[in-house]
């Protein structure tokens, strides 16, 4: 046998002992009328990213491939950058959002108004991404 | 290219690869992103471990408690990892989401397993981020146990990456290295048979290959630009969502924290607090005059008064409060060691049995022999120089080093040998 096919079989040798511990985790600590609520979840996150999410961002991606043939390819490619790290900083802020309209638990938990925060990152992403693109059309010119 | 036959469906999936063809998905980029992802889901896994065997030892098990800030580190390090691994698993996804309309979906048994696997794997990847995040911010909007669930599933991820990375290890050798993946010029190389399932479409006739002409003819940027773009905008966005965090136990990255569920030295005292005394319902007997601490050793067992306990020799400690849920701050603590007081009841040595004032989960726990004999665990009455805070469990509470927030007992009762 080559190390790669001796790797692979303990890796799936692994794999399945990982897979039962984590079997016997689940039945020794979640009750059984959880589980349905468990497997909701798991199948809702999948169906969330791959029937909504990626869409959206595939949609997104071919709407800015046709400004960026009219306009400049690099100045696309910044504005793609910020609104990764924007939607990226969206879904950390989100549970924080969500929490605060819940109440918090006592004045030391939630410390930040993260609506607040989270539209000040992006006016400061959108500045940001304005003076690249700037200076990339200066360079240009 | 070759000019496939496939029916309606088939042809339907084709023109969704297509539209989604991008320079940037490449065996290579899936190899860049998925091993900082495993790596990443490895830390989270073992830190995870650390946190829940310290909380709940196996028979037997025993925990340094050098350094101090131990699970200071390991706990700030599973959440701010586990924080980084948002953008990057959505990265993964992005990269290797056309693979999802694949057709034939599976072409043997083991391709069944495979996708079984994989789907699993995804699947429990995004709930557990999901929830691991919400949780740091106290949001619990799921029908189930917290935190057996987060231990579960852990146990399914590295299980499910494990077999994932032997499906796929024939692909991850071959696009490992820089140097076999790029030409010359830097270009990343054709995805040649047998090297990766992310390979250029093949062309279709008929309707189906006017409408993927048309797909293909679409404008699209060029490919070390768009290569670069991808990799710049998950490296910053992880780095972003790290550092607009992890100040809440990183003083460095303090004045940047600004989307942390929590702030450095912010709350009463300058230290956070998770149960209030009023959320705990102990205001009436923490602040009674005629409280006492018992302590309950083998031989026999004292009544503790608070003028009691300041009589005795005073330790200073400086240790964290680090919680499970990410955030710590140093302090400066001022108390009775433990080991005196069980020495006065013949308990030196000895697990102890600590007990609160305050009811519900975690208002008796156990200290173990190596914290209870530590000369830093202390019964504390003072915390950064002042009597503590009812907040912070006055009249006394425990402080130990290396153990996390929650078993930093408040209010206590009575520390007894079992």
């Amino acid at each position: 046998m080559t190390a790669v096919r001796v790797a692979r079989v303990a890796l799936v040798a692994v794999g399945v002992v990982l897979l039962g511990v984590a079997a016997f985790a689940l039945a020794a600590g979640v009750p059984v009328r959880q589980w349905s609520g468990i497997l909701l979840w798991l199948a809702g996150a999948v169906v969330l990213h791959d029937a909504v999410f990626a869409p959206l961002v595939l949609l997104g991606t071919r709407l800015l491939r046709r400004i960026g043939r009219r306009t400049s390819w690099a100045a696309v490619a910044v504005v793609q950058v910020a609104l990764v790290i924007g939607g990226a900083l969206t879904a950390i802020a989100f549970p924080g959002i969500r929490s605060q309209q819940l109440g918090a638990r006592n004045p030391s938990v939630l410390v930040f108004d993260y609506g607040l925060q989270l539209a000040l990152a992006w006016i400061a992403l959108g500045v940001v991404t304005a003076v690249v693109v700037l200076v990339l059309s200066r360079r240009r010119a | 290219m070759q000019t496939e036959r496939r029916g309606g469906v088939g042809s339907t999936l084709l023109l969704v690869r297509s539209a989604l063809a991008s320079p940037a998905r490449h065996p290579r980029t899936a190899v860049v992103i998925g091993r900082l992802l495993g790596l990443g889901f490895l830390v989270c896994f073992g830190t995870g471990l650390f946190s829940h065997f310290v909380q709940d030892p196996l028979p037997g098990m025993a925990f340094p408690t050098r350094p101090v800030a131990l699970y200071r580190i390991t706990q700030g390090v599973h959440v701010v990892v586990g924080t980084a691994l948002i953008p990057l698993l959505l990265a993964k996804l992005w990269t290797v989401y056309p693979l999802l309309f694949q057709w034939p979906p599976v072409k043997s048994l083991g391709g069944v397993l495979e996708r079984a696997m994989i789907a699993l794997l995804v699947a429990a990847s995004l709930v557990e981020l999901a929830t691991g995040l919400a949780n740091t911010y106290q949001w619990y909007p799921w029908p189930f146990r917290f935190r057996e669930t987060h231990f579960a599933l852990a146990w399914a991820i590295v299980g499910a990456l494990a077999i994932h990375i032997a499906v796929k290890l024939p692909v991850i050798v071959r696009w490992w290295r820089r140097g076999r993946s790029v030409d010359a010029a830097g270009a990343l190389l054709p995805v040649r048979e047998g090297e990766g399932d992310l390979r250029p479409e093949p062309t279709a006739s008929g309707v189906t290959g006017f409408l993927q002409r048309r797909l293909d003819g679409a404008p699209v940027p060029p490919p070390a630009l768009s290569r670069r773009s991808v990799l710049a905008a998950t490296g910053l966005a992880t780095a972003a969502v790290v550092v607009t965090t992890a100040g809440e136990t990183l003083p460095a990255l303090a004045p940047l924290n600004v989307l942390a569920p929590r702030r450095l030295r912010y709350g009463p005292q300058g230290l956070p607090i998770n149960r209030t005394a009023a959320e705990a319902k102990v205001q009436r007997s923490a602040l009674d005059p005629a409280w006492r601490l018992t302590v309950r050793g083998p031989e026999r067992s004292v009544d503790l008064s608070l003028a009691d306990l300041r009589a005795m020799a005073q330790t200073d400690a400086g240790l964290p409060i680090a919680c499970v849920e990410g955030w710590s701050t140093q302090a400066a603590w001022r108390g009775v060691p433990v080991r005196d007081l069980a020495a006065l009841v013949g308990a030196t040595g000895r697990e102890l049995l600590v007990r609160s004032f305050a009811r519900g989960a975690y208002s008796s726990t156990i200290l173990q022999r190596e914290f209870a004999d530590d000369p830093l665990t202390l019964v504390a009455l003072e915390l950064n120089g002042e009597v503590l805070h009812v907040d912070h469990g006055y009249p006394a509470r425990l402080i130990s080093p290396a153990r996390p927030g929650v078993l930093q007992t408040k209010w206590l009762r009575s520390l007894e040998v079992r």
